[in-house]
């Protein structure tokens, strides 16, 4: 039995606390947003945030993030659209889309600690990986976001 | 091709048309069938009593924007503003046999497929008919309704107007009395010039799920009371189940059963991590299997196999007097390694199997090899079985097989309930159908002059159609096929098997071979098929020969492509952009060209490599003329995505065999690029209203041999095998 508190909201889960944090939210949470790639923190697509920090769920277990609080794409934006999801659209980055809500959440973290990051440091922050190619559109629709934080 | 109306009676069953409506279908480019006469299948155009556009495509969406195009030519035509496109599926439907495969294939291949970069090229005109059809009637409809003239009815904006006396009424509200008028047989098209939407860069209609989250993909269906799995493949090729020893899997808890199949057993769970742990609890007994398979085998077969004669594949003029009298002949090999799909989502599959009917939903390139699966697995007639496509998190080829779609239909059979199956990364891997490993051997004969006077070459490497159990019709008793010839003087010339040679490159002799060299891994469509390996040996040794014979690359071939005036302006183009011999300091060039699926195409690069080795790409130009582009967005995503496919491939990873078994088992030994190693992609498309030609794989096959061939600028070291490795450079 534990608890989690995902994107504001309580659960009390009959989980195996070893239970990675990406099947928790899949399969117990029906939270579909964030996805299985590689099960090794290598590529990214489940990335989350605990405690405001980008994380990839399926290296944390349910027991490591109990009583944290954590945020994922369905609760990235609260009230209208997140600055980084509405650069996204106005760039219009996704093609398959797999990967995307993974970069989105990559890139949120990465703009709550640095409001104007350079390319270099997108390049160190967002090592997600992206099979259709659009890190292109990821770096300019990040930069883009940081304008539409900053209110340009 | 004849637009016909659909009997609306028998869609008042689905909720979403229980209000009336308008509802159309098509047919003749694809013969309905008994299931399709009897209608109780779905429309595939709907417009709504409030006007809301309800679309269901061919096509699966994975990524090249297809919903999105297709909605725009529908749009387009019946004069509606994206934003009315409620709803766009794909639809497993008896009309949506692809019409290319069928004309490539004197209809032998006549089924519901996506892949081949051919979606456009033969949808375009039915889906801006159907959209003519519907504006059409809806302009009948309210003529009659005011009474009067039609020609004095304009669509535009979702509505019909009359400019005379200021009426206009919604779509909405004209649809049901629409439903009721009998289709026009050729409704006209719009003229290019006067396209609202059709080239420009309209935004994608799945990017908001996909931002969001909602989106749907294979791996997120959900249904009540599923039980979730995933498979345990033997680990050499070739090798069969005996048995399992599943006492230890059956003891983590959450495993519901374990499931012996041919080569795999399933392991059914509660939840995905518990069958997970399950499968890596599961010993496999084998037998048989290919256990002394080996790269270097491979190879050495290969190298055997190139002193036997070939199957030819194209032939001009009368190569071996050219090469007699060349006053220099140049023997060159290049080799091509396996590669993986790799894609983001892991191979994974639905089903809910009953003793009355049995639903799959799937990421499928082919929803009729699924439908085949399904009844196979269940042995119901084809009018029980529903297959649902899921949005595709990335294809590449991959999902055109119908492998994954076993383990959950025999899982739901056994077991009663349904059940998702989710491959693990390491099992996506290894039990690929990988891109084939080739070797190609070119022998030039220059003349005094430095042009290739001859060109006598041989491919060596597996016909990759040979594994289908429905072997193509293009695949001959002598092995030739045409999947992995393509792009060595073979185009598109099925299904007359005549090299259609009026494009490439004026080489007066010519003999192109292809010696079948089969293996015992399984090889499959990859990205660009055999455009891949043979544009890398192609264009690799034509910078050998420009440099041989004292040529500039873009010269050399501005010359052997003097006759093909759309190659000529693509060469033009993409030296005047990519600042051609003007590098900056410490960096080189390099470029390829191909023409592929009547695509015609250039990509320059620039590149410097340190003195350890590194190669950093800094620059990507790619100069395209495909013909009439309807989404530029789209289009270039598809282009700079391709590109970036073929680059990982030529400088990361590879696919190895060792022991029978793959070597690589998920993203950390099979390594793919990334946003720190993303040049600047400039992708210019040349405007023309030319028949459009195919972008999905466009891009892939020319980057490893423009970076091949700077890397030569660059060291003076020629790559003859993919991926460059740094050690090869120091």
């Amino acid at each position: 039995m534990t608890t989690l508190t995902v994107n504001g909201k309580q659960h009390i889960l009959k989980l195996d606390l070893e239970t990675p944090l990406l099947w928790a939210l899949r399969d117990h949470l029906k939270l579909h947003g964030t996805k299985y790639g590689c099960g090794i923190e290598q590529c990214g697509a489940c990335t989350v945030h605990v405690n405001g920090r980008a994380v990839r769920s399926c290296g944390i277990t349910v027991g490591d993030v109990a009583g944290k609080e954590i945020t994922t794409i369905e609760g990235l934006s609260t009230g209208s659209i997140h600055p980084v999801q509405q650069a996204w659209t106005e760039v219009d980055v996704p093609q398959c889309g797999y990967c995307q809500t993974g970069m989105i959440m990559a890139s949120a973290a990465l703009l709550e600690r640095n409001a104007q990051p350079s390319d270099k440091d997108i390049n160190r922050s967002v090592t997600n990986i992206c099979r259709c190619g659009t890190y292109n559109q990821v770096r300019k629709a990040i930069h883009r976001a940081a304008k539409i934080k900053e209110g340009v | 091709m004849r637009i016909v109306q659909l009997n609306r009676r028998d869609f008042l069953k689905s909720s979403i048309l229980a209000g009336g409506g308008l509802v159309l279908g098509l047919s003749g480019f694809a013969k309905l069938t008994k299931a399709g006469a009897d209608s109780s299948l779905p429309p595939y155009l709907y417009i709504a009593p409030d006007g809301g556009i309800h679309l269901g495509v061919p096509s699966a969406e994975m990524g090249q924007g297809i919903h999105t195009t297709l909605a725009m030519l529908l749009a387009e035509e019946l004069e509606v503003e994206m934003s009315q496109i409620h709803h766009i599926e794909t639809l497993h439907h008896p009309d949506f046999k692809h019409p290319t495969f069928r004309e490539w294939t004197n209809s032998a291949i006549n089924f519901q497929i996506t892949g081949g970069s051919v979606s456009i090229r033969a949808w375009h005109l039915p889906f801006r008919k159907l959209g003519a059809t519907a504006r059409e009637l809806l302009q009948a409809a309210a003529a009659r309704k005011w009474d009067l003239p039609v020609a004095e009815c304009r669509a535009r904006n979702g509505r019909i107007e009359h400019s005379g006396t200021g009426r206009s009424l919604g779509y909405g509200e004209l649809s049901v009395s629409a439903s009721r008028l009998n289709p026009p047989e050729n409704p006209p098209l719009k003229s290019p010039e006067q396209f609202r939407l059709l080239g420009r860069a309209i935004p994608r209609w799945d990017t908001r799920g996909k931002v969001k989250g909602t989106a749907v993909f294979g791996t997120d269906v959900d249904l009540p009371g599923m039980l979730y799995g995933t498979v345990k493949h033997c680990v050499v090729c070739g090798e069969k189940l005996t048995g399992v020893d599943d006492a230890k899997a059956k003891a983590v808890p959450g495993v519901i059963a374990i499931i012996p199949l041919e080569d795999q057993a399933v392991v059914v769970a509660d939840s995905t991590w518990a069958a997970m742990q399950g499968a890596k609890e599961l010993t496999l007994h084998t037998s048989g299997g290919h256990k002394d398979l080996s790269d270097e085998n491979i190879i050495e077969q290969f190298r055997s196999d190139l002193a036997k004669t070939g199957v030819p594949v194209a032939h001009r003029g009368d190569p071996a007097t050219a090469m007699a009298k060349a006053i220099r002949v140049m023997e060159l090999e290049y080799e091509s390694p396996m590669q993986a799909h790799a894609a983001m989502e892991p191979l994974c599959a639905t089903a809910s199997v009953t003793p009355e009917g049995c639903e799959v939903w799937a990421p499928t390139q082919s929803s009729d090899f699924a439908m085949m699966m399904a009844m196979g697995v269940t042995e119901l007639s084809p009018e029980k079985i529903k297959v649902h496509t899921t949005y595709l998190g990335g294809g590449f080829g991959r999902k055109v097989e119908y492998d994954f779609i076993t383990a959950p239909l025999v899982a739901s059979k056994v077991l009663g309930k349904p059940v998702k199956i989710t491959w693990t990364r390491e099992e996506d891997t290894r039990h690929d159908f990988f891109r084939p490993p080739f070797l190609i051997h070119m022998q030039f004969g220059l003349d005094v002059h430095g042009m290739p006077l001859g060109l006598r070459t041989k491919l060596v490497g597996p016909a990759v159609s040979r594994r289908w159990q429905m072997p193509p019709p293009w695949l001959e008793e002598n092995g030739y096929d045409w999947v992995v010839t393509i792009g060595m003087f073979d185009g598109y010339n099925l299904p007359n098997r005549t090299p259609d040679l009026s494009k490439a490159y004026a080489i007066p002799n010519l003999q192109v071979d292809f010696v079948p060299s089969d293996i015992q891994v399984p090889t499959g469509a990859w990205r660009s098929i055999g455009t891949s390996h043979n544009t890398f040996a192609l264009e690799s040794s034509l910078d050998e020969v420009s440099h041989a014979g004292g040529h500039d690359p873009f010269e050399l071939r501005k010359k052997l492509l003097d006759h093909n005036p759309r190659a000529l302006a693509v060469l033009d183009r993409s030296a005047e952009l990519s600042g051609w011999g003007k590098a900056p300091d410490g960096r080189f060039q390099g470029m390829s060209y191909a023409d592929y699926l009547e695509t015609y195409q250039v990509q320059v690069v620039e590149v410097s490599v340190s003195k350890r080795g590194k190669i950093t790409v800094h620059k990507i130009t790619c100069v395209v003329d495909c013909g009439q582009v309807f989404n530029s967005h789209i289009a270039k995503q598809q282009l700079e995505g391709g590109i970036l496919f073929g680059l990982t491939a030529a400088l990361k990873g590879e696919i190895n065999v060792q022991k029978g078994q793959i070597v690589q088992s998920n993203y950390d030994d099979y390594p793919m690029l990334k946003l720190k190693d993303t040049p600047e992609i400039i992708v210019h498309l040349i405007e023309n209203h030319e028949p459009p030609g195919g972008l999905g794989e466009a891009g892939t096959p020319l980057i490893g041999p423009a970076v091949a061939n700077a890397v030569f600028a660059a060291t003076g070291k020629r790559v003859r095998r993919l991926p460059i490795k740094r050690n090869d450079l120091v």
